[in-house]
């Protein structure tokens, strides 16, 4: 199949895309936005959202072994009203997409998102001719911080993600912090 | 390809009770009865319907202690082809009823007016191939999008554009009613609609049932499926036989042995090649190994969906050290791809004996733990005694299968009824059964289940003698034309492999008949008048998964 065929991204990965419902701050305070995003960093609340085969290492990246909360980010929550990180797990397909990016635009901002494994990336193995049914990439339906390769990844690549991710919400590199 | 390549009639006499259903099937006015050799194609019994007789047979089966295996769609190309398999519980005979329509009139009578159970699998068959089944109360798309136009696995179908909706979810009132199957008299002025999922912590990846609830009790639920549909069927007619391994592991991501070796014991059957005695040993110690780490999976979210977070805690601890084995034995922790035609995919490393006799060992002192925490539990028993009860002859008509069916007191197994490998039968061990049919009962069959599969691993440790691990075959090869159908059991089920061969390297079509799919049915018939709470914990109790359903 030829690109042209592949329609209507509905968003454009690195287009220097700012979320629609955001509004700019008017007033920027350097030091508060530092503490406030070292506070964000160190306490992100992953919303509870598996699709496939990766949510159950995201679930083990959770449980006793691995232990997100080490890393302060293993409030799962169950509302995306409630969390700011979404780690999307598993194969997004088009029945499923909306349905992302509604919970997306449900969560609160700032908002940050992880694509964990290989068809959060690209559509991974199902990438394929004929292919009728999976978005190649979690990115053309929301703005994607992370990509973690892997079919799927192991936990300790999971974890790895969230300290990069750390990382960046302290620098101010993320999608949410480019208002 | 004509029947008289796949179904070879036999030299010799039928035996008695053979004999007996092929009076019951020659009373049925069906075409082409014939007898087929079950160790070459896994189906007993052949014969041709049409509308007229199609549902006058399905009864009679129903009547004679029948089950639905499933019911699959074939583009012969032209002409399309509806197929039926029924299996009885009791004895081991499969019978395959073939119903031809053209393409441009694609019209069969429905039979789920006699298999409750025929429900979704007519709805999946509409979706794929467009065929209409006439009577059918809610031929809806099951797997696709509603708004999708096209029969996927029709094979002038080459793709389709992936379209990314503004909203799937909106569906107006008008819908709603018609998706629960209401009429005008069946609303109350209180009721309202719940949507759970597809994003919700207790359906266990992307499900969305559609609730009517009045206050906290249901009136009813519709499940729709589909938010993990990846096109795997149509995606296996472009791969080589040995390419498509990968996509099984990836349908049950809890147990990927166990569809690993569901595929190989296929290809098996289809190729006559035979693995080694090493292999089958290593096979059941392993693939006994994933029931136990997918039953660990299903406790410790089980109990995350009735309030108790320590035995997730737990189960996954213990999981990660049944993964540690088999990352060592395989490369991955949960994508295998290890068994393969023939045997495994590589030997089992050093000490690998030892360390699942490790294993074993840590595990007989958690199963009786978990005894103590859980299942006399007074909360835990409260909320399952009673709650979502299966009688044998709904499991029957729905077509369930595995513990869900184990627990509704179906003394029913293919590891022991239906043998795909010769080590179950020379083993001792028990096939677990529990009375009740709620939910109760069913963690018990898994509970025993786990213990159970801690005695074949042990005893299957024990024969894994020396020898080659894999028997000498082309690293790529063609199956001869012909359908053929292999059954194992996995942690939730009979999962089914049909294969339509043509002689080339790739398959015709190949259809994964998946435990979940009638397993999460019988769920719809269980809601009604329950609480909402108590959806929750049926679901945690039947152990559904969901990308295998959607494939």
């Amino acid at each position: 199949m030829s690109d042209e065929h592949r329609s209507l991204p509905v968003m454009q990965p690195d287009s220097g895309h700012t979320d629609e419902g955001q509004i700019p701050p008017i007033v920027r305070f350097l030091p508060l936005q530092k503490a406030l995003d070292l506070a964000r960093a160190n306490s992100l609340w992953p919303l509870t959202f598996g699709i496939a085969c990766c949510a159950i290492e995201m679930m083990a990246a959770s449980a006793s072994r691995y232990d997100t909360d080490r890393f302060g980010a293993g409030v799962f929550r169950n509302s995306p009203r409630q969390a700011d990180l979404m780690i999307v797990a598993g194969t997004v397909n088009m029945k499923m997409a909306p349905i992302i990016r509604r919970l997306y635009d449900q969560m609160p901002a700032p908002k940050y998102v992880i694509a964990l494994g290989s068809c959060a990336i690209c559509g991974g193995p199902f990438d394929q001719d004929e292919n009728y049914a999976v978005v190649q990439g979690v990115d053309k339906v929301v703005p994607v911080d992370i990509f973690v390769p892997g079919c799927p990844p192991r936990p300790e690549a999971l974890i790895n993600a969230i300290l990069e991710l750390q990382e960046r919400i302290k620098s101010g590199q993320t999608h949410s912090s480019r208002v | 390809m004509s029947d008289s390549e796949t179904t070879v009639a036999l030299e010799i006499k039928p035996t008695a009770y053979q004999q007996q259903l092929l009076d019951l099937l020659s009373s049925l006015h069906l075409a082409g009865i014939q007898l087929s050799d079950f160790s070459k194609t896994g189906v007993d019994f052949d014969a041709v319907a049409n509308s007229e007789t199609l549902p006058a047979a399905a009864s009679a089966l129903r009547d004679n202690g029948f089950a639905l295996d499933c019911i699959l769609g074939i583009d012969r190309n032209p002409g399309l082809e509806a197929v039926y398999l029924f299996r009885p519980f009791a004895d081991g005979a499969r019978v395959r009823i073939r119903a031809q329509v053209a393409p441009d009139r694609a019209l069969l009578p429905t039979i789920t007016g006699i298999y409750s159970g025929a429900d979704w699998y007519e709805r999946e068959v509409h979706d794929m191939f467009g065929i209409v089944f006439e009577g059918h109360s809610h031929l809806r798309p099951l797997l696709l999008p509603h708004f999708t136009n096209f029969h996927p696995l029709r094979k002038n179908f080459h793709g389709s554009p992936i379209v990314i909706p503004e909203d799937t979810v909106e569906i107006p009132e008008v819908d709603l009613q018609a998706a629960m199957k209401l009429g005008q008299t069946d609303r109350t002025h209180r009721d309202f609609f719940l949507n759970m999922g597809p994003q919700h912590p207790s359906t266990h990846g992307v499900l969305r049932i559609l609730l009517h609830v009045e206050g906290e009790e249901v009136l009813g639920g519709r499940c729709h499926l589909g938010y993990s549909h990846r096109g795997t069927e149509k995606l296996a007619e472009k791969k080589q036989y040995v390419q498509i391994l990968p996509y099984t592991d990836r349908m049950d991501y809890l147990a990927p042995l166990n569809y690993n070796w569901g595929y190989a014991a296929l290809l098996e059957r289809a190729t006559g090649i035979e693995s080694t005695p090493r292999a089958e040993a290593i096979r059941v110690a392993i693939g006994e190994l994933a029931r136990v780490s997918s039953h660990l999976v299903w406790l410790g979210t089980f109990m995350l969906d009735l309030g108790a977070i320590t035995p997730f805690l737990f189960c996954f601890e213990d999981r990660e050290r049944i993964l540690t084995v088999f990352e060592r034995a395989t490369g991955q922790r949960m994508t295998t791809s290890y068994i393969v035609v023939g045997g495994v995919r590589n030997d089992v490393y050093d000490g690998f004996i030892q360390d699942v006799r490790d294993l074993l060992d840590y595990m007989r002192k958690r199963l009786p733990e978990y005894d103590r925490l859980v299942m006399t539990n007074e909360i835990f028993l409260q909320r399952t005694r009673g709650v979502g009860v299966i009688t044998a002859q709904q499991a029957r008509d729905q077509g369930v299968t595995g513990p869900v069916l184990r627990g509704s007191g179906v003394d029913f197994d293919l590891r022991r009824d239906e043998p795909y490998c010769p080590l179950y039968q020379e083993l001792k061990w028990n096939v677990v059964v529990e009375q009740e049919g709620d939910c109760l009962a069913r963690s018990r069959v898994r509970m025993r289940e786990m213990d159970e599969s801690l005695n074949l691993i042990e005893q299957a440790l024990e024969r894994i003698e020396e020898g080659p691990y894999r028997a000498k075959i082309p690293r790529n090869f063609k199956v001869n034309a012909g359908e053929y159908y292999s059954a194992t059991e996995g942690p939730r089920g009979m999962v089914g492999w049909y294969l339509v061969a043509d002689g080339s390297m790739t398959p015709y079509r190949l259809k994964v008949r998946v435990p979940s799919f009638p397993n999460l049915q019988v769920v719809e018939s269980l809601i009604p008048h329950s609480r909402v709470a108590d959806v929750v914990a049926i679901l945690g109790s039947v152990d559904v998964v969901i990308p295998e359903i959607d494939r």
